[in-house]
């Protein structure tokens, strides 16, 4: 592999530079403010705090209400995603594996969820979840970020177990193992960086989530993170630099879940990107 | 295609808690949409039968055909930025660089952050005033190149744009990072004991190789292209007057700012029916040249 | 297949094990222990739990989150009530004010609202009380009578029930102004005419001076703040009644000139650039680093620009000069009434005796004074504490030449939205002030 020249290694280098630079730099901003006084910030984003201000994330903690809706993101997005990778994981194995009639049909109608526009089910998910007596409980939330997101989760993790060896699951089958059985101790394993890529893609989507949450849920002990990271703006006034510093914190647990997951990511992606 | 021969209900059984909870929570939202389509609605009190009304006034209205010339653009600027970019950042770190591991962690961040932060990111980039753009370019000398950014309807789709592959770029890279990372050693062993070398292989043997993972790509592009809101919504609220509005923003204004929820619904079905039409042609597209 | 040690770890077969007991475990404790998993026992008339014994709770939705002065003050009085009435508890939803009206529309649908919502008057109450979802107060008026001058009711009085009592008075159309920018182009008081403005505009455009700073993303301040005030001067204050009476229109000609105005200012190129893709409070910010000579935003902005600001005493506060030929009454300001207090209907008598009952005591003198102390102005006749900030008093000073109203509280939401993004057209100098008269009047023609 090491057989790169060195025009190429200069081109390469240079050109990745840059465009880390461009991923970064905006980011390192964001940061810098984050430490600086209201009206440091407004007299001009882009110079140094003469102190750093850190109580600016003491402020932001408690306007946000972090103590409180940190945990509710948490077990929301865990919960939504253990739901979601498990019946999405289920339901590929057997549209991946197996013949039956309505396979297909079956398939293109979870696929078609990719295309639903979500604003316009707001209202028609409150009306349901009225119904079914889950207002304001974390099922609001649990249930439709599972179903908006078993769509994305069953197209990587079908083409993933799709193209695996047809041989795959004959030891089992010979053990006399159950259909389900297979499933858990031979497939699930081996689609493990698939699995790694629906759960690093759901974690964000559920961690960053804010309509739902908005509307679905109206107990403050409840609310999850970005209902807490759009306290900071009134209609005239607004607390940027607390902003700011709320939204670093909010990165925290999604940059060390995305660090501890790359690694399988990568290997992952490979998952849905082999079927056609 | 299979290989084992499971009962039909342990399948039933396998599939239903998804499909309950998909079709439940999914898909008869969108149905009750449909329903609400027809109807003359504001979304309080009675609603009253309306027909198709919705639908031939959603289609004789201009912003809406603006709304989706900017969804053609978005979804044109992000196959065309997205792609090509995320497919020569992949290339290039697959190439067993120093320094890879860091490059590809940085260059996935963007899609970990979420939009707020995003929209705060470019509000800041694209700001007339201190704007880092426009302080660059007074820095190169080329001050004279400096833009209302976001202001200015020849340029502010555009500027959008940018921050959508910005933030979208990283997804398409580790897709077709994994796609690379799969090709068998062999295959590159074997072209370059045929010469073919550099750009030459790339085209003729690896691309073709991970046209199966582009064809994916693709329809993933596609499909966020017609669901992009937040970045929007926060950079500019689709102003000004109308000139960056997608269709989503025009369904969320009408639905829930002008309290015409039957109209708002009509357009969601609309914006299904759209995305649905593109990706079916792109995938005919795909598969005849499978063949 | 490659095997890595890390991802052995997480899906390995005792890493398998451990996610699902970790998974299992999870949903054990979490749903038994966790109130968030047990759906809500909510009786049909609504949120609230009607209580277990003598306890009783109130749901309440309203949007002062962000850290205002007001929205301080109003927790603060929330938190009294529930001390002083140990039987009654608040239950609070506090939504982002951005988002406020989206989620109080949503709830609206679904006839879901908290028994105590923060609503706005006029064309936002119109559908809640066609819905019949919020509750007349006339029985307890009592309390307000002696205080509340009848047009602070004005906005919550539909066909002569009274739906909500306001908290705040404001009016959006202040003009601040940097005096020092001023004195340099010649003017030592704010220009008394529309021509002496124009005139300033001009000046202040050659000393190379933003003339204004505008903050117009969320298009509503040249909606609220300036055609309010604009139009009102042109037209006089019975205009936009008349026009929702079908006795008067939007294509007449004092209501095209106040739109001709925008395209004015606009071809003076008297705001900033960047004026369709900044918020307002950016916009708040050029005045205030002295980047732009004038602002036109609301009263509550004072606490930025003025009240909390070392160098407040740069800033002068102004009225929208008078035209020549206007019917308009010039010392009058666009003013309304805003956070109306309203109770939801069809609570059961328990609850709603509570309700009223918080009301009652949440919205009286001792908050008025409070929020006037704390620089904010009120709908109500009271006195004016001597501690009260100077800009305060010079802010009731000048707005208490009458109040003209304000055009998004009369006129409903769909047509505030054309006419919104037709005055952003004006500023791109797309349009005329005609065909956008024209357009206005037609999405009024068409809401029927």
């Amino acid at each position: 592999m090491n057989r790169n020249s060195k025009p190429f290694q200069l081109f390469a280098y240079t050109f990745l530079t840059l465009f880390a630079m461009i991923n970064i730099v905006p980011l390192f901003w964001m940061v810098v403010n984050s430490f600086k006084t209201e009206q440091e910030y407004s007299s001009g984003p882009f110079s140094f705090p003469k102190v750093l201000q850190f109580e600016n994330y003491a402020k932001a903690w408690e306007i946000a209400n972090m103590n409180v809706y940190f945990f509710n993101s948490l077990i929301i997005t865990f919960f939504s995603l253990a739901v979601t990778v498990l019946l999405g994981a289920l339901a590929a194995y057997f549209l991946a594996r197996f013949k039956f009639r309505l396979q297909k049909a079956t398939y293109s109608l979870f696929v078609v969820g990719m295309l639903i526009p979500i604003h316009a089910t707001l209202i028609p998910i409150f009306l349901i979840m009225q119904k079914i007596h889950l207002l304001d409980t974390y099922w609001s939330l649990i249930l439709p970020y599972t179903a908006f997101h078993l769509s994305l989760t069953v197209l990587i993790l079908e083409g993933f177990m799709r193209v695996l060896p047809k041989d795959l699951e004959e030891s089992g089958v010979m053990d006399g193992a159950g259909v389900y059985r297979i499933f858990w101790s031979i497939i699930f394993p081996i689609a493990r960086p698939a699995l790694a890529t629906v759960i690093i893609l759901n974690f964000i989507y559920n961690w960053n989530e804010y309509l739902f949450a908005l509307v679905l849920i109206t107990s403050t002990e409840l609310k999850t993170l970005p209902l807490g990271l759009a306290n900071f703006v009134g209609v005239e006034t607004a607390s940027l630099t607390l902003q700011m510093a709320a939204l670093t914190i909010a990165l925290i647990p999604i940059l060390i879940f995305y660090l501890l997951l790359q690694k399988q990511l990568v290997n992952g992606m490979t998952a849905g990107a082999v079927k056609g | 295609m299979q290989t084992l021969k499971g009962s039909r209900l342990a399948i039933f059984l396998g599939l239903l808690p998804a499909l309950v909870i998909y079709i439940g929570i999914a898909i008869v939202p969108i149905g009750l949409s449909l329903y609400y389509s027809l109807m003359n609605w504001n979304g309080i009190g009675s609603m009253t039968f309306a027909g198709l009304n919705n639908y031939t006034r959603i289609l004789s209205d201009d912003t809406f055909w603006l709304s989706v010339k900017n969804n053609i653009v978005i979804m044109a600027t992000g196959l065309l930025g997205q792609i090509p970019l995320g497919l020569l950042l992949a290339l290039l770190l697959n190439r067993g660089l120093k320094g890879s591991g860091i490059f590809r962690t940085i260059g996935f961040m963007p899609v970990v952050i979420s939009s707020v932060m995003v929209s705060l990111i470019w509000g800041m980039i694209y700001n007339t005033e201190y704007g880092m753009l426009n302080n660059l370019l007074g820095l190169f000398g080329l001050g004279d190149w400096s833009q209302n950014w976001l202001g200015d309807s020849k340029w502010s789709m555009w500027s959008i744009s940018v921050a959508y592959i910005w933030q979208n770029c990283g997804l398409y890279m580790v897709i077709f990072l994994a796609a690379l990372q799969n090709i068998p050693q062999e295959v590159n062993e074997a072209a370059e004991l045929d010469g073919a070398t550099g750009l030459k292989r790339i085209l003729s043997i690896t691309i073709p190789m991970i046209r199966g993972t582009i064809m994916v790509a693709v329809v993933l592009s596609i499909s966020n292209s017609f669901r992009v809101f937040d970045l929007i919504q926060i950079l500019t609220g689709g102003g000004p007057a109308h000139q960056t509005e997608v269709m989503t923003i025009y369904m969320y204004n009408n639905a829930f700012i002008n309290m015409r929820y039957g109209y708002g619904s009509a357009v969601s079905i609309l914006i299904l029916l759209f995305s649905l039409i593109v990706i079916t042609i792109i995938n005919r597209i795909g598969r005849e040249k499978d063949a | 297949m490659k095997q890595t040690n890390a991802s052995s770890k997480f899906f390995g077969k005792t890493g398998r094990k451990a996610l699902l007991g970790l998974t299992a475990s999870m949903l054990l404790t979490v749903t038994t222990a966790c109130g968030g998993f047990a759906p809500k026992t909510d009786n049909a008339s609504g949120g609230s739990s009607g209580g277990d014994g003598d306890q009783i709770t109130l749901t309440m939705t309203h949007p002062w989150t962000s850290p205002n002065v007001d929205n301080e003050v109003y927790k603060a009085r929330i938190a009294k009530f529930e001390e002083e009435h140990p039987d009654i508890v608040i239950k609070q939803d506090g939504v982002a004010s951005e988002q406020y009206k989206t989620k109080l529309r949503t709830l609206a649908a679904a006839n879901n609202l908290a028994d105590i919502n923060v609503v706005w008057p006029g064309a936002d109450l119109a559908p809640l009380v066609e819905g019949k979802l919020v509750q007349p107060i006339n029985d307890i008026m009592d309390s307000w009578s002696s205080i509340l001058p009848e047009e602070a009711l004005a906005g919550f009085n539909v066909d002569g029930q009274q739906y909500a009592i306001p908290t705040k008075q404001n009016f959006v159309d202040i003009i601040y102004y940097n005096k020092e920018l001023f004195a340099q182009v010649g003017y030592d008081t704010f220009p008394a005419t529309y021509d002496e403005f124009i005139d300033a505009i001009k000046k202040l455009k050659e000393a190379g001076i933003t003339p204004i700073s505008l903050g117009n993303k969320e298009r509503w301040p040249l909606q609220s703040s300036y055609i309010s005030i604009i139009g009102d001067r042109f037209t006089g204050s019975d205009f936009l009644p008349a026009v929702m009476e079908k006795k008067a229109k939007f294509t007449d000609p004092e209501f095209v000139k106040a739109l001709a105005v925008i395209q004015e200012l606009s071809q003076l190129k008297a705001f900033n650039v960047d004026a369709n893709n900044m918020d307002s409070v950016q916009a708040q910010d050029y005045l205030i680093q002295g980047k732009a000579a004038m602002h036109i935003s609301s009263a509550t902005v004072d606490g930025r620009v003025r009240i909390n600001n070392e160098n407040g005493d740069k800033f002068g506060i102004a009225l929208f000069p008078s035209v020549e030929g206007g019917k308009g009454d010039p010392a009058k300001s666009a003013g309304i009434v805003q956070y109306g207090i309203a109770i939801k209907s069809g609570l059961d008598e328990k609850t709603k005796a509570a309700a009223e009952e918080f009301m009652q005591y949440f919205v009286n003198e001792d908050l008025y004074t409070e929020l006037v102390r704390s620089g904010v102005n009120v709908p109500a006749d009271i006195d004016i504490p001597e501690d009260a900030s100077p800009y305060l008093k010079e802010m009731i000073e000048l707005t208490k030449g009458g109040t003209a109203p304000v055009f998004d509280s009369v006129v409903p939401a769909e047509v505030v939205d054309v006419l919104q993004n037709g005055l952003q057209a004006l500023t791109i100098g797309q349009g005329t002030p005609e065909e956008l008269a024209k357009e206005v009047q037609e999405a009024f023609d068409n809401m029927n």
